[in-house]
């Protein structure tokens, strides 16, 4: 596609045509189906959508982590540093993954290790991927936690992950993350389950990260806030297509995609009073096993059009750097007024 | 005795003495709320160490088809507020005024009267609805409950009240696991509504729903209370969704009221450090807007042994001695807006200075 001819060498990472399906007992679901975005060094990519849309699997995919059987990767490439990825050995992948590419998920608690002290948990991660003496690795710990912002970090290496309260452990997962200083951080929902002010503390880490160490950072959320403040880039999915992607400023001033559009409008903003109603979107988010024909958002969509439910849609790119999966936009149909 | 079961039994007795207000639009009034969890150690014999105080004096009142929106971070108490006042959690100490009687002082069978005009709607959906009900079923419960049951009225009430919530008839004999998460919503919904309640208490209504349908969900408990005059008590963390439904917002920390008000009070001109703080954080939906964050160093101390003085004094940019030493009561500035801190006029006034500058400045003094 148009986007990859266009390769920058800023990019680091590749999405190109993604398809990942999950053979079930009722059938195929086609979580992502031809999903295609770039990440540059230093950027922060959001990745939005409703639940359902293909944001985890799609991070998943990067990493290779897709639970096989019942998922596979059916087609299209991922591509990190000019490497394929899909094709390389599963001991070459775990050099690169918690090393080059590192991931913090939402629920904090289940992603450490309840039985090891969490710098224990740090330090293995370290060991792992660099060549390290214990004592090395411990006080690479503890300026990793004194980096994220853990107070008393010397004494706390040595609690374990119920001793910590929910944004710390946060934190603490944000710490490993950055163990071995990856180039691409994936965090999904990384906020999702914190109070608004311990989320400020998280996000401003975050950025400050990005700034500092000119760390990539793919960023999965529902929240349409969140995005605004953090994200350069924001990618928009929609049962497992991306329906618009552009920058930031782009999506929130001239959305194109009547999806992007409706998600906007459904979200409460400061000045709407209490008595204008919120824009809801008709209907529930397809089944993936059976999604609909043509365009996938068509039966919820209030600027469909006969052939909508006809035609796929292909993704153009209306202006550079923004592409729109809309059949209002791709010349597919003729439209009149 | 301990002190709170002195104190509980000093707030029975002399209720003449604090009472309701005899304003006739106030459905729900909440005077001197505390909750209290024992604390327990021991393997063999458990014995009580401590006090958990989740809910520690906290007045506020409802009034007719008005919203209350009670905001804080989780730990705070709304929760619990919740759950005390439909009596899941029976209170330590305080009153609670309904209907022109102290709910504590009910039986339980008078307590099951009042609780058809005081009904919940929880947050997931999903675990709120038994599974083996039909939707019919999970509807008509509550009715069943309290023997109103009539065989020949009972299909047109399930059918009102589902074309009510936005539903069809033909759902009332689905299960939930047929429903999608925004339908289980709506049935949780409809169920609170089969006994015509006054007060509908919706604790994270809408936390566990996407966008677009945590949208029309919004819309038609708005609908709703436009219509039926119902009033709500509505616990959130998302703030930008308690400002779209609620007329009046209370902010929690720690168990107490730290402010008051209406809802643009409370959101254009908040007075309370910590509701500025809190204002602060969340996040805007535009990204060409770039607005000044207030950081909250440090964590929420532990309910088990709060702050003596205010309760928020440990994480306060405004903080001064007195603040240690001295709780302070919550105040009213203009028309209804309460504000617990000693400082709240001369920080709006902007001539109260940041702790941290109050330091420098004294440091410079030494030196010179």
């Amino acid at each position: 596609m148009a986007e990859n001819k266009a390769m920058d060498k800023e990019d680091i990472l590749i999405v190109d045509d993604l398809h990942t399906y999950f053979f079930t007992e009722d059938g195929v679901v086609k979580a992502v189906d031809g999903v295609t975005f770039t990440v540059r060094r230093g950027e922060v990519l959001g990745l939005v959508g409703e639940s359902g849309s293909g944001k985890s699997v799609t991070a998943m995919s990067i990493l290779k982590l897709i639970p096989q059987p019942p998922g596979k990767i059916i087609s299209g490439d991922v591509i990190w540093k000019g490497q394929s990825i899909l094709n390389i050995p599963e001991t070459e992948m775990r050099a690169i993954r918690g090393n080059q590419i590192a991931v913090v998920f939402q629920d904090p608690m289940t992603s450490l290790n309840p039985v090891l002290t969490i710098g224990d948990q740090i330090k293995e991660a370290i060991k792992l991927h660099q060549q390290v003496s214990d004592i090395e690795a411990e006080e690479k710990t503890r300026t990793l936690l004194e980096l994220v912002g853990i107070p008393d970090a010397g004494k706390r290496l040595k609690d374990y992950p119920w001793q910590f309260s929910g944004g710390m452990r946060q934190r603490v997962m944000i710490a490993l993350a950055l163990s071995c200083n990856p180039d691409l951080l994936i965090a999904d929902e990384p906020t999702t389950a914190l109070d608004v002010t311990i989320q400020a503390q998280v996000l401003d880490l975050m950025r400050d990260l990005k700034n500092r160490f000119q760390t990539s950072i793919i960023l999965i959320t529902h929240d349409i806030g969140v995005i605004a403040e953090m994200c350069d880039r924001v990618a928009v999915m929609y049962a497992g297509n991306i329906v618009e992607l552009a920058d930031v400023i782009t999506i929130f001033k001239e959305p194109k995609h009547p999806y992007t559009k409706a998600l906007l409008k459904a979200i409460p903003s400061a000045s709407s009073s209490r008595d204008e109603e919120l824009y809801a979107i008709p209907g529930t988010i397809p089944n993936l096993i059976n999604p609909p024909s043509g365009c996938r958002f068509h039966p919820r969509c209030a600027e469909a059009r006969p052939e909508c439910s006809e035609i796929v849609p292909e993704t153009v790119e209306l202006e550079p750097g923004h592409f729109v999966r809309c059949l209002l936009y791709t010349g597919q149909i003729e439209i009149t007024k | 005795m301990s002190s709170t079961e002195a104190e509980l039994k000093s707030s029975t007795e002399g209720k003449t003495e604090n009472g309701p207000s005899n304003d006739p639009d106030v459905v729900l009034e909440v005077i001197n709320l505390r909750k209290y969890f024992p604390l327990e150690a021991g393997y063999l014999f458990k014995r009580k160490v401590a006090d958990i105080k989740a809910v520690d004096g906290v007045s506020f009142k409802l009034r007719k088809g008005e919203t209350l929106g009670l905001v804080g971070e989780s730990g705070c108490g709304k929760s619990t507020i919740a759950k005390t006042l439909t009596f899941l959690h029976k209170p330590t100490a305080g009153e609670i005024w309904f209907k022109g009687r102290d709910l504590r002082l009910l039986s339980r069978k008078e307590l099951r009267e009042v609780a058809r005009d005081l009904t919940m709607v929880f947050q997931d959906p999903a675990a709120s609805l038994d599974p083996r009900f039909t939707v019919m079923q999970s509807i008509l419960e509550p009715l069943e409950i309290h023997n109103l049951v009539d065989e020949t009225e009972k299909y047109g009430i399930v059918r009102d009240l589902l074309l009510r919530v936005g539903l069809s008839p033909h759902h009332a004999y689905r299960y939930p696991h047929e429903l999608s998460g925004g339908q289980q919503q709506r049935v949780g919904i409809a169920r609170a509504l089969t006994l015509q309640p006054q007060v509908i208490i919706l604790d994270e209504p809408v936390s566990a729903l996407d966008v677009s349908v945590r949208a029309s969900i919004i819309n038609l408990l708005i609908q709703l209370q436009d219509d039926f005059k119902f009033s709500y008590i509505f616990i959130a963390h998302d703030l930008s969704v308690v400002r779209k439904i609620s007329h009046r917002v209370a902010v929690m920390y720690l168990g107490k009221l730290m402010e008051y008000g209406e809802v643009t009070d409370i959101y254009d001109d908040p007075m309370h450090p910590y509701t500025q703080a809190l204002m602060s954080a969340v996040p805007i939906p535009d990204p060409t807007v770039k607005k000044e964050r207030i950081h909250l160093k440090g964590e929420v101390p532990t309910p088990i042994n709060p702050p003596v003085g205010c309760r928020f004094c440990t994480r306060c940019r405004f903080v001064r001695q007195k603040c240690f030493l001295e709780e302070p009561e919550l105040r009213e500035f203009d028309n209804g807006h309460l504000v617990a801190c000693h400082f709240a006029e001369e920080i709006k006034a902007g001539t109260h200075k940041l702790a941290d500058e109050l330091a420098d400045a004294e440091i410079a003094d030494q030196q010179a």
